[in-house]
């Protein structure tokens, strides 16, 4: 700038003369115009300090919470504070009561994570407009657009794609933290009108729970909080709940000053361990030997409670020596293929009532092993289950497994006296042990140690899979609300499913079934689900780096791409779109794959080129939204009301409130897929296109689809929180207290566990006053389970299970996935973290480290030459990626902990911690076409298997580190 | 001196507004300051705003919020220009940007220096304005175009110079305000 001009020279024109206020962001307090506020006189100024005499004063509080999958520790109510439209800060609401005198409340629930939401929500990373790829994918170069024009092309791109393509070519890539509220059920309802199809995130999050749906068909098996204060022995296996359970810590803690002993059963000395009467370390991958010789001593010492195991399990059913199938109905008299035998003494044969556990009185013999004649005049050897797995058991004394699993023989023994002395067993379960390839193996020996010893049913007495507690109206929503009935739907399948109930099935399989039909032909009225673990390996191409699986997993009985085509050529396991049709337009929402799903570098180099579209719905911009064609900006969880499914551990419907406008141009989730459903019916109409044919040859209304979505206007798209409302109203657990009190209060406990297929596998009472104690419908009303057997089943005759020698629980030694490389990479949570929405949250990165790091035991480290803090390069056969070395003690030679969810770009160089994990499919997992072992939400597909990753480290210079950039 | 002196309040205020207008949006300010002063926008500008502004997009862009530049507290920080907005009788539209944002920095300068020039021969209310204005300078908006200027190299023509001018406009009325 030269000197000697005025600066008034750089006004335009009639800049001055029209000088006038012009100020977007701000109005007069007082209510008056800016001119008028200007001019009055202004008020005294005399420092900067003066500015500080408001502090502590708020326009208002209201309850929040967040839309968070923290999973077991989630659902916390907040009260939000705002002034002038900003969320200042949060703390926890703490109004809890107290279920009755025994047991310690609630409260505070919420941790660091949730009290920094306040924080996260106006970081710099946050999408306040709709932004368009400027550039390649993952150029870094977008411009802004408006949502008109956002929409309208993404509305011309889904309606091209169902013409050109089918509507199954469009998929809606859900992560966990879709909330079976408004927002997910807008999402849900424009799926089913559109017949487009909905990943299932449950199986490539690896939080499958294989083992507990092998053995009780569901995995939905969780007690409330305050259970655990019955327990006088809690095992901590599979998780690190002083990590990530904050605000349920407190009850395990303070059952000790009950008497309770904690164990605490992991390689590394956990911050749970360090909080346990007794840590067992064991090596990663290999509880399921520890499990079966806790089993050992209890059948060897005559513990096993018999009458338990004779009512509840299958364990005194018959089974066939030659072909190693139950023997059946069919085989004796040519009946049912369905109807199974257990035997009195003397070898007489008893049918099993599948309608009923009770045994009247009937005492079974579970050691029979005879002879049975067969209706083809041949005679057959059978055996019971409980016979075989004595026999197998007996592989595992502790002398033995203590050479599979590490663990002293005396500390067996020990743990075995305290698991079998406990007046009531309990656990603290995680999703640790679905992330081994056989994790299946290792939860159903767990399973076992507490059906032998009776420890179910009863307070403080139990074992935990997975949690999930919803309201039962976000069907119906979804469904259009036009079922008086909710168990129809108004579906084809409705119809058969009453006819199942009225021959006397259950609820619960009632809805198993429903929930099944969702994944192949819901009819009509429920949206189509796939499962992400098949979708990720088929389409992604994530089942390329598994093609050196053989050499990794020994003892497999074909390769696990043969296995895998197999089972779609076979159709045991539903994929949408099929194997042969290509997924051309995904939404991201609530999800962020390019960071989560292991292996995923493969679905940049095969996937993303085959998309026309990509669209990430987000509050903030993840890995997968970089590389996204349109990122549409949605409301923080602070900006907009609705209510989040909980699980049975805090079991109280959470509510967040909008407290704030949403900043910039962000939108609710709702309102973004009703106006995507506003868009497309008016691009339908502009074209003269009244509807499509589904590929599921239903016709797709596309010029009635707002008026279909809204429920013909019932709900526009501004009618977020009408919509959710309407949800907990046709609830059948949740209907007992309005809408406008559960926003005011923020919680409420459920009075029931509902008929979602998400809860209903809980099978228990919510009693006033009492702990929910899951499994009671099976046990005290003796209702049958959802298996094959309708008993708690151990023995699986499926001919994979057999082929691969685990029709029966057994350890198998973990495989060496990535190489024969000498260090295991396992995994987990962290205090400050859990998901990926707080990693990169600054005050987060402040209480640890702040960027990605791997564990290191001393002497592994050691050994390498490698100090604390040092970079190092992790590799393997598939990957690598570069990361410092985190050197602790309390890590089992051998173990490395990667722990979870740093964002990609948060990593030095090209790699992510996701690089080194191909996670093969395990055979086993590809069964389908049972009576149980089949596709249902969230469970019965296959996983993803991280904790088995082989890889070593090295120590690299500084040269090289500065060579990988940024990170 | 620099020319700086010469100006206005009413002239200052309307700069102000301008710079509001250049950091709101990729061709903002164009109708009130002249092309000399910040160059048009080119036909990319759009992406180029974001490239050169927008941290969670692009590993070059500068944060035109204080808090990014800022060893303070995001909520105290908030929660300090809130007040400040606030003492002067303003209140923040519910759709408004974050209070740290630049531009609704800049937007407050524009209506301090607007109120100076509504309040002329009022001593005592030009020299609370003025102290106010050398606080606010002080404090927040002229160390935050300084950082923000420290990043600008990469930035495309029309934001390298818009940081440029913007920080040397803030220097200068920071000397006028302390030697007035």
């Amino acid at each position: 700038m030269s000197k000697g001009v005025t600066r008034r020279s750089f006004l335009k024109a009639g800049a001055l003369t029209a000088a006038s206020l012009a100020m977007p962001n701000f109005l007069a307090r007082s209510g008056g115009s800016l001119q008028a506020l200007a001019a009055e006189a202004p008020p005294d100024f005399n420092s900067a300090l003066d500015v500080y005499r408001k502090a502590w004063t708020w326009d208002k509080t209201v309850r929040g919470t967040h839309m968070i999958n923290c999973w077991y520790q989630a659902h916390c109510a907040f009260d939000v504070y705002v002034k002038d439209g900003i969320v200042f800060r949060e703390e926890q609401a703490a109004e809890y009561q107290q279920l009755n005198p025994d047991v310690p409340d609630m409260n505070p629930r919420g941790c660091q994570k949730g009290c920094s939401f306040s924080h996260r929500m106006y970081e710099h990373n946050r999408i306040k407009h709709p932004m368009r790829r400027a550039g390649g994918r993952g150029s870094g170069k977008w411009e802004q657009v408006s949502w008109d024009d956002a929409l309208n092309a993404i509305a011309d791109a889904f309606i091209d794609t169902m013409i050109e393509e089918g509507t199954d070519r469009v998929i809606w890539d859900l992560g966990p933290d879709i909330n079976i509220g408004a927002a997910n059920a807008a999402q849900a309802r424009l799926a089913q009108l559109t017949h487009s199809i909905c990943l299932d995130s449950n199986s490539s999050n690896g939080d499958g729970h294989r083992g507990a749906f092998e053995t009780f068909g569901n995995v939905y098996i969780e007690r409330s909080l305050e259970d655990y204060f019955y327990s006088d022995v809690i095992i901590i296996w599979g998780a690190n709940p002083i990590f990530t359970s904050i605000p349920n810590a407190h009850f395990f803690t303070e059952a000790r000053y009950n008497g309770t002993e904690i164990v605490c059963i992991a390689p590394d000395y956990s911050a749970s361990a360090t909080k346990a009467d007794l840590w067992v370390p064991v090596k990663p991958g290999t509880d399921a030997a520890l499990a079966l010789a806790i089993c050992w001593q209890i059948v060897e010492g005559g513990h096993v409670n018999e009458a338990f195991v004779s009512e509840q399990s299958d364990l005194p059913l018959l089974v066939r020596t030659d072909t190693g199938k139950f023997l059946t109905e069919k085989d004796v008299d040519g009946g049912l293929e369905s109807s199974f035998y257990m035997a009195a003494s003397g070898g007489e044969l008893r049918e099993v009532d599948r309608k009923d556990l009770d045994l009247d009185g009937f005492t079974p013999d579970l050691e029979a092993a005879f002879e049975v004649p067969l209706e083809d005049g041949t005679k057959v050897q059978v055996r019971t289950v409980f016979s075989l797995l004595k026999e197998r058991l007996s592989a595992y004394t502790p002398e033995a497994a203590s050479e599979m699993c590490g663990t002293s023989p005396g500390l067996i023994r020990r743990l075995s006296k305290m698991v079998i002395e406990a007046k009531a067993l309990s656990n603290v379960s995680g999703s640790s042990m679905n992330k081994y390839f056989h994790g299946n193996l290792t939860e159903r020996a767990m399973i076992l140690i507490w059906v032998l010893l009776g420890q179910m049913g009863r307070k403080g007495a139990g074992y935990s899979a997975f949690g999930f507690l919803a309201n039962d109206g976000w069907e119906d929503y979804v469904s259009g609300l036009r079922m008086k009935d909710r168990f129809t739907f108004g579906t084809e399948i409705g119809l058969d499913l009453v006819w199942d109930w009225m021959k006397g099935e259950t609820s619960e399989q009632f809805f198993k079934k429903l929930s099944t039909s969702q994944f192949i032909d819901p009819g009509g009225n429920l949206p189509v689900w796939t499962s992400s673990a098949l979708f990720w390996h088929v389409h992604g191409g994530v089942a390329e780096l598994a093609e050196q699986a053989d050499q990794w997993v020994p003892n497999l009985k074909k390769p696990v791409k043969e296995a895998l085509h197999e089972s779609l050529e076979q159709k045991w396991l539903p994929l949408q779109p099929p194997a042969d049709k290509t997924p051309r337009i995904m939404f991201h929402y609530c999800s962020n794959p390019l960071r989560s799903v292991r292996g995923s570098q493969k679905l940049l180099e095969v996937l993303w080129p085959k998309l026309k579209l990509s669209v990430a719905i987000d509050f903030r911009m993840s890995s997968t939204a970089l590389q996204a064609d349109y990122v549409l900006p949605a409301a923080a969880w602070y900006e907009v009301t609705d209510h989040k499914w909980v699980t049975p551990l805090v079991p109280y419907n959470h509510v967040t409130n909008k407290a704030v406008e949403p900043l910039g141009e962000a939108k609710p989730d709702f309102w973004i897929f009703t106006m995507l459903a506003k868009h497309m019916e008016a691009r339908a109409k502009a074209r003269g296109l009244d509807f499509v044919e589904s590929h599921l040859g239903k016709e797709i209304r596309l010029a009635n689809l707002y008026q279909d979505m809204t429920m013909d206007g019932r709900f526009g798209e501004d009618d977020g929180d009408a919509a959710a409302g309407a949800i907990l109203e046709q609830s059948s657990n949740l209907s007992h207290v309005s809408w406008e009190e559960q926003k005011e209060t923020g919680f409420v406990r459920y009075d029931g566990i509902g008929l979602s297929p998400l809860s209903i596998g809980n099978a228990g009472e919510l009693k006033e006053g009492e702990p929910f104690i899951p499994l009671t419908y099976h046990i005290d009303d003796k209702q049958p389970y959802p298996t094959q057997t309708r008993r708690i089943q151990f023995y699986l005759d499926h001919p994979l299970y057999l082929e691969h020698d685990e029709h029966l629980p057994r350890f198998k030694a973990p495989p060496s996935i990535g190489g024969d490389y000498p260090l295991t990479m396992t995994g987990g949570h962290t205090r400050w973290s859990v998901h990926s929405v707080w990693r990169d949250n600054a005050l987060m990165q402040r209480l640890n480290r702040g960027q990605p790091y791997i564990v290191v035991g001393q002497k592994d480290a050691e050994a390498r030459s490698i100090a604390d803090g040092d970079w190092v390069r992790c590799y393997n056969d598939v990957g690598e990626f570069f990361v410092r070395a985190k050197v602790i003690t309390g890590a089992m030679p051998g173990q490395t902990i990667m722990y979870h969810s740093w964002e990609n770009y948060q990593f030095a160089g090209s790699g992510d911690a996701r690089s080194v994990s191909p996670s093969p499919i395990n055979p086993v997992e590809l069964a389908g076409d049972h009576a149980h072992l089949k596709i249902g939400m969230l469970e019965g597909q296959p996983g993803c298997f991280d904790r088995d990753t082989r890889i070593e480290i090295e120590k690299i210079s500084p040269e090289d580190r500065a060579r990988l950039g940024k990170g | 001196m620099s020319t700086e002196a010469s100006l206005t309040a009413l002239e200052r205020s309307v700069f102000y507004r301008g710079l509001a207008e250049a950091f709101r949006s990729p061709s903002g300010g164009t109708n009130v300051l002249d092309e000399s002063w910040i160059p048009a926008p080119s036909p990319n500008a759009k992406t180029e705003f974001l490239e050169a502004f927008e941290p969670s997009v692009s590993k070059t862009a500068c944060s035109l919020y204080e808090s990014a530049h800022s060893s303070r507290d995001q909520t105290a920080l908030f929660e300090e220009l809130i007040r400040w907005y606030d003492h002067f009788g303003l209140q923040r539209k519910a759709k408004a940007e974050l209070p740290d944002h630049i531009s609704v920095e800049l937007e407050f300068m524009h209506f301090l220096c607007y109120r100076e020039h509504l309040s002329e021969g009022d001593e005592a209310a030009l020299g609370a304005l003025r102290r106010a204005q050398k606080d606010f300078l002080n404090n927040h908006l002229h160390p935050l175009s300084i950082s923000i200027l420290g990043y600008s190299q990469s930035f495309a023509n029309r934001f390298k110079v818009l940081c440029g001018n913007c920080e040397q406009f803030l220097r200068e009325h920071t000397l006028v305000l302390d030697n007035g």
